[in-house]
């Protein structure tokens, strides 16, 4: 896949910023805003927002396809009640079936080879792929994923601190401009002071 | 209402040792593209300074680049880099590391302050 090793840390070697900052390209003549000291504004990237609305989405489908799985595993129970000759392929398929609902990424693992494996297998295979891209688009747009599948809390909330600091930084920022551009006029004016004073 | 060029997709830049830029980049605002140019700079004991100081004026040049955060020891090592630049954007913010706190009497920011408000 191309990753490069930082320390223990593996990254990917393209990377697109999920943070869109927008900043003037010149700043002269930016003090009349007025009352707006937003030189420099921060939002964070239409993937990210995605990874919100996707995971959100990813949670409602998953619990679809586990509600529907469980219907699936009881249509499979009620085969193998009847068809005793398929509960030797059936045997492994429920297994996973049942470790999905204990964890949720091994949903369409189980469920593909769910698929494979018996006749009366439901036909979410489309809506399970979308589901795998958009998990596809969380892991490559989510840095946390660099990680691996399972994060610890702590990483989480580490990335929070981090992503608070980027704000912060963008806050302090802003007030340095201003103070800088304010520095600007004020020499201004006390240049055109010392003049007149030359003048008088 | 003054006419403003505005410069969207603008980029953050980190030049800190490798805890500093890993945060940072988990935050989200790590950027690197095929021509390898990297909006980040992690720093150790045997980077040279010249890979430093080479870093930090292709940050200030790029017209892409809206924030410089800097790990207060290596603004040190390249303090009279930073004395010296008096561009508005891409600004500077010195930041503290894990192992270096944060030293206010060293800070450019602050000692800018200071001699505006003419205060010691």
């Amino acid at each position: 896949m191309g990753l490069k090793s930082l320390g223990e840390l593996q990254y990917p070697e393209y990377m697109k910023s999920n943070v869109n900052i927008t900043m003037p390209k010149v700043v002269n003549n930016l003090l009349d805003n007025g009352d707006d000291d937003d030189y420099i504004t921060v939002h964070y990237n239409k993937p990210q927002l995605d990874v919100n609305t996707s995971s959100n989405n990813n949670n409602n489908n998953s619990s679809s396809t586990s509600t529907s799985s469980k219907n699936t595993s009881r249509r499979r129970n009620v085969n193998t009640s009847t068809n005793e000759i398929n509960t030797s392929k059936n045997s492994i398929p429920l297994d996973t079936l049942n470790s999905n609902g204990n964890n949720d990424d091994n949903d369409s693992q189980g469920g593909g080879s769910g698929n494979g494996n018996t006749p009366t297998g439901y036909d979410d295979s489309d809506e399970e792929d979308e589901e795998k891209k958009k998990r596809k688009l969380k892991y490559k747009s989510d840095p946390i994923y660099w990680f691996g599948v399972m994060t610890p809390p702590t990483l989480k909330q580490s990335q929070s601190h981090f992503k608070q600091a980027v704000n912060l930084s963008i806050e302090i920022s802003n007030k340095l401009i201003k103070l800088e551009l304010l520095h600007q006029k004020y020499l201004q004016i006390s240049n055109d002071v010392d003049k007149n004073n030359e003048i008088k | 209402m003054a006419t403003k060029n505005i410069t969207e997709n603008a980029h953050l830049a980190i030049i800190g040792d490798e805890d500093i830029v890993t945060g940072f980049l988990l935050a989200g605002v790590g950027q690197k593209d095929k021509k390898k140019n990297e909006n980040f700079l992690v720093v150790d004991s045997k980077t040279p300074q010249s890979k430093i100081e080479q870093a930090f004026k292709t940050f200030t040049t790029r017209n892409d680049i809206a924030i410089i955060l800097i790990s207060q020891k290596i603004a040190d090592e390249i303090r009279f880099l930073i004395d010296e630049y008096t561009q508005v954007i891409p600004t500077i913010l010195e930041i503290p590391s894990k192992d270096h706190p944060y030293d206010p009497t060293k800070d450019s920011i602050m000692l800018k302050v200071k001699r505006m408000t003419g205060s010691d």
